[in-house]
Formats: C-alpha cells, structure tokens, sequence
C-alpha cells in the first residue's frame, strides 16, 4: 500500500530470499554498484576483495587505480555480456583477439581501459597485468557464497570479429574507432537472460553452492548511440534489465532481487533522490537505498580499528630515527 | 658562504661526518656549515608546514622547535643556501611489507604487478610535501641543494621479508623520479659516491650501523659531507 503514504514512509519493498548472515559477499555492475559495495563494507559485512590494494598506495589514491570499488579491478561491468565474458575469460573459456588497446604512449586492457590513469608501456605489459587480475577473478567465484551484479546498460559496444563487449566505445578511452571493426549492440531481453543463465553456470561450476542478488541501477543513460531519444532509450534499457532480472529472480531459487531501482526511480519517489544533474543518485538516496537492504540483512557488528599495541616496522623505524637525532642532537634546540 | 643543512634524521650522520671534517688538518670545508634537522622522516609525508608564499611557516609540532619557517628571515637568511636531506630518503615506501606481495611490472613473479604510473603516485605522494617546501624555496629566490640520504642496506631486517631485487628496483624508480623532480627545479644533487655501494646498489656495511639498519654512521657522513663540501666548493659565493 503506498497511496497516501509519505514517500519515505513506503516500506516492505524488499523481502529476502536468503540470508546473508556470515556469507562472503562479492560484488559487481555499474557505477551504482559501487555504492552498494561501500555499504556493505562499511557496515561489518564479510565483503571479498580479491585484489586489494598495497598499503603503500595512499588510500585517498585507490579510487584512482581501480582498487576498492568492486571485488575485483575489473572496473565498471556495465552489460550482462561483459559480466558473461569476464568469468569466461577467467575460466580460459574465451581469449578475445583484441588484447592491447593504444591510448596515447602506451597501451591499455579494452576490457578495463581506465582502471590505471596512464597507460602501461608495452601489450606484453597489459598482458601480463591482465593474467593476474583473470587469475584472482576466477578465485573470486571460489571464495564467494553471494554474488551481487547490478546491471546498468543493454547497448555495448563489441568486436565484429568475436562478439568481445567492451566497457566503452572504441576510441573514448583507449583504442581507435572503426566501423569495420566494432558493432553497437543493443542486447534484448532474451540475450540478457541468456547471457546471465550462462554466466551462473560458469560460476557455479567453480562454486556449485554460489548464490546471486541481482539489482538494477536506477542511473539514466547519460546518451544513447541509437537514434531514440534518451529518456525513451533508457526506459526501453532499463525495463529489459528488470524484467530479467525479474525473471531470473523468480525462475531459480539462488537468486534474489533487490528493487533499488524502483526505490530510487519509481513514480512514488517523485525523483527526490536524484542529484539537480538528474542522473546521479544522492547520498540520501543511497542511504535510503540501503536502509531498506539492511532491514532485511541486519549489518553484522561495526568494523573494528586495528589492534592496539602492535608497534609494526614502520614504527620501529621512527622511534629509531627520533632515538637517532635525540643520541647526536641531544634535547637542545637542533 | 653560509650553509644550513636540515631534513630528517639522516642528518644526524651527517652532523657526526661534519665533526669528522672539522678535526682535520687541514678541515676539507668550503663553508660555514650548520646542520641543524626538522626531525624524523615520517612527518614528512604529512602537511608540516603552512605554505606563505615567499616562506614556508612550519606548523608540525615535532619540527617547530627546530625551525619556525624556511628559509629563515632576514639577515639571518642572507646569501644562505640550503642543503635538504629529505627527498631522497626512499625508505619510507621500499621497506613496506607488501612488497611481499607487489612488485614493479617486469620484476613480479608471483607477486601482483604494479605499474610504473602507480609507482610514481606512490613515490609522489610520499614527498608531496618536500617537493612544496623545495617550490618555496625556488619561489623564494633561495639557493638550495638536496643531500641523497644512504640506500637500502642488506642488513635491514626488511629484506629478511623481501626480495632484494624488488628492494632495490622500487630504490631506483624513487631516486630516479625525484631526481627528474629536483632536476625540473633546478635543485642539484649531492649523491652518494659508488664507493659507499656494494655491486648490486646497496650501501656496504662499513657505512652503516651494527643495531640500526636505517642510518648511516659517522664514516657515512664524512664521506657525505666530504660531497657537500666539494659541492659547495663550486658554488658562487
């Protein structure tokens, strides 16, 4: 019942399926995926992150080199397709004959063109990046019990020669455009569900007990390459993404759904929770977003700091250095 | 010609390697050297000072009973020139434990890859705040030079954990990058002469300290200093 009721009053939108109690969770999907990540982090959960980053990289810098956004460097997975191709690429199942992509001096992977800022220097070097990101993406599958995606596109970009889909156009950020080349794809319907079927049997041959939450974001497109005008080609995309989600949610009892994309984008909410860009989704609605999730998966215990007392290396270090100054400086003004 | 050589700890070996210099008959000192630290190097990555325009007031508690500002005010600080041991202290970022872990693209083997441009973020990132306090400098009309501080020694316990050769390539990427840095600003380099360094690039023993892998000792800093002077001996009064 929701006439007559304050928006933010609206509940029961959601009801689990499964419990998420003590499951290692991993996720992936569009950029609204990310806030879905942070939450659980941030809120205790056993979040699974196959490829942190070095503590000697600064955390305010992680963002910027791809490290945790996702449970992978994987980067922004945007389609079912990418999604459908990363786990058959981790799994040696699909080798794409587009390995190295030019930007600039250097070269960059064309399945993750902007998870690095600069490009490395040579395909022997993205190459060799790429074969220890695919090895600890088919560990992910491994050490996961939940695997949340949120989709966000159906249009995707793709290689003529052997259907590989990419996060971007080729040529925006990396590569070069051509039409011989590259094909804009629009998936329906029935390739999405197609493609998500395949993918749980990917990831449940390596995990037979592996389950999914599947969420669609409720971030607009911010242009189309079809010639639909792109409010029209976003309720067109989005409507076949929640429809399969739908579908896959009620067809198979290890999936769940979770409706952040009507809580953010259905009438009711009357738009309050996009940004005045009218796209990006504020951080009142992400909180909004995961109030209703952790109403039904009560967050464990907060995070808890480090240890006290442990005195690490670095630490040894200091007080050398200032026992060092101290034994030739003394106290005295140095 | 006066001198002020400040920075981090390293130059307390230094200060011993200048009292060295100063014994001897005849002193080898081209000027009137006063080395005097902020402190500890690992304040340094942090924002120590407060950047006026043409001083740098320093606000790091730790550091401020050393220096109020740099360069100093005044007549104090006429035709001074300053000697920086700080942007070549790579430590800070090789001997950290996840170096287990990662290793320069080229030199990974079953460690995780890292790019050279992540590398150079890193390296940046952790002398974000010298390289501010060499731009005032150089806005300031001031001459300064840098003093390399000692390269990994093999008897740091770090490279109990770490490969030598990963140790010694993140080093080099540093040096190498803050040297282009300093080049950019037209800061010289006093380097470490090869005889303080071993075949591979580490400095030999006999320049370090039995119970402290980090510093260098008092030989280190003849020879140092020795540099600074034959450095300073070049310079226009």
């Amino acid at each position: 019942m929701v006439q007559d009721v304050y928006p933010l009053d609206i509940g029961e939108w959601y009801k689990r399926k499964y419990s998420l109690a003590g499951k290692r969770i991993a996720s992936a999907g569009s950029c609204f995926a990310q806030h879905i990540g942070h939450a659980l982090r941030r809120n205790g959960f056993n979040y699974v992150d196959v490829e942190p980053a070095p503590g000697f990289l600064a955390v305010a810098d992680q963002i910027d080199y791809g490290y945790g956004l996702y449970s992978g460097r994987y980067g922004n997975i945007y389609t079912s397709r990418q999604l459908l191709q990363l786990a058959l690429r981790a799994t040696g199942q699909f080798e794409p004959s587009e390995q190295a992509w030019n930007k600039g001096e250097g070269f960059v992977d064309p399945f993750r063109p902007e998870i690095e800022p600069e490009p490395l220097s040579s395909p022997d070097a993205v190459e060799e990046y790429r074969q220890v990101h695919l090895k600890a993406i088919a560990s992910l599958f491994k050490q996961t019990d939940v695997f949340i995606f949120t989709f966000g596109l159906t249009e995707t970009w793709a290689s003529k020669a052997d259907g590989a889909a990419f996060p971007n156009c080729p040529g925006v950020a990396g590569g070069t455009f051509d039409a011989e080349r590259y094909d804009l794809l629009n998936l329906t319907y029935g390739d999405v569900v197609d493609d998500m079927e395949r993918f749980f049997e990917v990831a449940r041959t390596i995990n037979p007990n592996i389950h999914f939450l599947l969420t669609v974001s409720p971030v607009p497109l911010v242009a189309t390459a079809n010639n639909d005008q792109v409010i029209v080609a976003t309720t067109y995309s989005k409507s076949i993404l929640r429809a399969a989600a739908g579908f896959l949610s009620k067809q198979y009892d290890f999936i769940d759904y979770f409706p952040a994309y009507e809580i953010i984008s259905s009438s009711p909410m009357r738009g309050m929770f996009f940004n005045p860009d009218m796209r990006t989704v504020s951080a009142h609605g992400v909180q909004h977003v995961m109030t209703q999730f952790f109403a039904e998966h009560t967050p464990p215990r907060l995070l808890k700091g480090p240890p006290h007392g442990a005195v690490n290396r670095a630490d040894r270090e200091r007080i050398a250095c200032e026992e060092q100054l101290l034994s030739v400086f003394g106290n005295r003004e140095r | 010609m006066k001198v002020i050589v400040t920075g981090d700890s390293h130059t307390a070996d230094l200060f011993l390697g200048q009292k060295l210099l100063e014994e001897e008959s005849p002193a080898p000192l081209a000027a009137d050297v006063v080395i005097r630290p902020l402190g500890g190097g690992h304040i340094l990555p942090t924002p120590f000072f407060v950047d006026r325009g043409d001083h740098a007031e320093i606000t790091a508690p730790q550091f401020r009973p050393q220096f109020a500002r740099l360069p100093l005010d005044g007549v104090e600080n006429h035709g001074t020139i300053y000697g920086i041991c700080a942007p070549l202290h790579t430590a800070r970022v090789w001997r950290h434990a996840d170096w287990r872990r990662f290793a320069p693209i080229g030199r990974a083997a079953n460690e995780t890859p890292i790019s050279p441009g992540m590398l150079r973020r890193v390296i940046l990132n952790d002398q974000k705040y010298v390289l501010a306090l060499i731009d005032v400098f150089v806005r300031s009309g001031t001459r300064a030079f840098a003093i390399e501080a000692p390269r990994p020694f093999r008897h740091h316990p770090a490279l109990k954990i770490l490969r030598p050769d990963v140790v010694l390539t993140v080093d080099r990427s540093y040096r190498d990058i803050m040297r282009a840095e300093l080049d950019d600003r037209s800061i010289p380099i006093v380097s470490i002469p090869a005889k303080c360094l071993d075949e591979d690039g580490f400095t030999l023993e006999e320049y370090g300290r039995r119970h402290d892998p980090h510093h260098g000792n008092e030989r280190f800093g003849r020879v140092m200093m020795l540099e600074v002077n034959k450095f300073l001996a070049t310079m226009p009064g």
